[in-house]
């Protein structure tokens, strides 16, 4: 009898360590590609920004609502967020608990573009010897409006967005400073750094809607099918006039 | 028990001059800093420096009306310590608080509202009508300054001397702050900075307007402070005296938000050749911005 429960207990040791191993398999897949620029990039060359309605702004810094890398060929464009659109059934995901740092610095935000899970704590740094006042204005989500007067300042309370939907944020002492805040329901999303790539990992192999979305390009869609063990590839190419 | 009575109405007299002072001589310590640049002037618990040339009228006018505040403080703060201990209650005496009905009290009423009358249309409205209607002829400088939440704008109308027209639905707060028109020819050498600057001793004729809630122009040195009001545009103008080069302080007098306090800007008082590089420098085509 005591043989047979450990047998048993051992099978059952077994059957978990496989499908535990079943199951992380199947969460590996991975869709990865960049995001390219076609047209003509006269046309979305960085800006200087004027920033002398605060001396405490010295560094010089430009626009950033267009940033193409023209060292690689082809031309990628970065903070371009690509996340899943479909194909995630109803499952629910819980919310990172990492929180996102922001910070504000040589008066504008760092990094430009906030994605972040539902729930997901959002942590912002003044690292400026300046007022900053973070104004972030949703739609869906509850607006937060707040000031940081004080070098090193980090937000005292937890700040959360409860609600998919994308935003912006602005500073209302310096009007020039702004970002983004995207939302998600989901971990399966990723924004384009220096060199326009992205990965979104752990995915469950199957078929997806992915979109790309760009604060001045506007959104593109693509199908991709994810399989086990094999990463699936898919650029995203924005040609504006 | 009436000692003591005396000895908490004095202190808190004393109090609120430590207080009112200590909060006087902090708020001017930490206006440099707030600024971002180094201020030039004095600044203290006093007037602070004047570098305007009609500034002298305004600081005149306020010297007078403090010395005549004073005096009245002194005059009844004297009667009322009188009427207390003259009228207070006592052993064999009850308290008195019949009013009193003599000529002399009448008299001195009087002669308080005619020394208000002489101040407010002999010293004030003249100061004002000439601040008002009068504006300089002598080739003024011509700034608008658009103030907004929590920031100011200055509008250069540039060579031609004239502004272009703004439109506020083409605003764009990083490349466009204040909405102007790219079509129009007399904005065509138009230019905004953040920085205000003029040419000592030459005449500024400021307008001011407003993108959203009333601000107020505040620039102590020069004993001027005018609202910005939405929808309206209001001129003012002043003077600064020669030799007065510097850089010094602007602020926002009316409360306009929770980030008012912030709301500072630093006006350059330039000579011909500072002002003249300076634009140079502002108007100079924006190169591709490139990072480190």
């Amino acid at each position: 009898m005591q043989k047979t429960f450990r047998y048993g207990v051992l099978c059952a040791f077994a059957a978990t360590l496989g499908l535990a191993g079943v199951v992380r398999a199947a969460d590996d897949g991975v869709i990865k590609g960049k995001v390219i620029f076609k047209g003509d990039t006269d046309k979305f060359k960085r800006s200087p920004i004027d920033t002398s309605k605060d001396a405490n702004c010295k560094k010089p810094i430009g626009s950033w609502d267009v940033i193409l890398n023209k060292k690689t060929d082809p031309i990628t464009i970065k903070n371009v967020v690509v996340s899943i659109k479909e194909g995630l059934g109803d499952k629910k995901f819980p919310p990172k608990t990492e929180p996102f740092k922001l910070t504000q610095k040589d008066c504008q935000y760092d990094p430009h573009i906030i994605a972040v899970m539902e729930d997901q704590p959002v942590k912002i740094l003044n690292g400026d010897d300046t007022n900053h006042n973070i104004h972030f204005l949703p739609k869906k989500n509850t607006e937060e409006n707040f000031s940081q007067p004080q070098k090193d300042e980090v937000t005292g309370k937890e700040l959360k967005f409860k609600l998919e939907e994308p935003f912006k944020v602005k500073c209302d002492v310096h009007p020039w400073m702004g970002a983004h805040v995207l939302v998600f329901t989901h971990p399966y999303f990723a924004v384009t750094g220096d060199d326009g790539t992205f990965e979104l990992k752990g995915l469950p192999p199957g078929k997806y809607v992915v979109e790309a979305w760009h604060e001045k390009f506007g959104t593109m869609k693509a199908d991709v099918e994810v399989a086990a063990g094999k990463p699936a590839e898919k650029d995203f190419t924005f040609e504006p006039k | 028990m009436r000692r003591c009575s005396w000895r908490i109405f004095l202190a808190v007299v004393f109090g609120c001059v430590v207080l009112g002072q200590t909060s006087v001589l902090r708020a001017q310590a930490v206006a440099p800093k707030d600024t971002g640049v180094k201020i030039d002037g004095e600044y203290g618990p006093f007037l602070p420096t004047d570098i305007s040339v009609d500034g002298y009228q305004v600081d005149r006018l306020i010297n007078v009306l403090h010395v005549f505040m004073i005096g009245l403080f002194v005059g009844w703060g004297l009667f009322f310590a009188f009427c207390l201990v003259k009228y207070r209650q006592r052993p064999g005496h009850r308290a008195n608080s019949v009013l009193i009905k003599a000529k002399p009290s009448k008299y001195l009423e009087i002669a308080v509202a005619i020394f208000e009358a002489v101040l407010l249309f002999g010293f004030s409205i003249p100061v004002w009508a000439r601040v008002k209607s009068e504006f300089p002829t002598d080739d003024p400088m011509r700034v608008r300054v658009v103030a907004e939440q929590f920031a100011w704008n200055f509008h250069y109308p540039g060579a031609d001397k004239k502004f272009g027209k703004l439109n506020p639905k083409i605003i764009d707060l990083v490349k466009n702050p204040l909405g102007r028109m790219d079509d129009d020819p007399a904005g065509k050498d138009d230019f905004v900075s953040g920085e205000f600057h003029v040419i000592e001793g030459r005449s500024v004729v400021v307008e001011i307007l407003s993108k959203d809630v009333i601000h107020s122009f505040f620039v102590p040195v020069l004993r001027v402070k005018q609202d910005a009001i939405p929808g309206m545009r209001i001129p003012i103008w002043f003077k600064t005296k020669e030799k007065t080069a510097g850089a010094y302080e602007i602020g926002c007098a009316q409360l306009c938000g929770n980030n008012h306090f912030s709301m500072r800007a630093v006006m350059h008082v330039d000579t011909p050749e500072q002002y003249a590089a300076w634009v140079k420098k502002v108007t100079a085509p924006p190169e591709e911005f490139k990072e480190d």
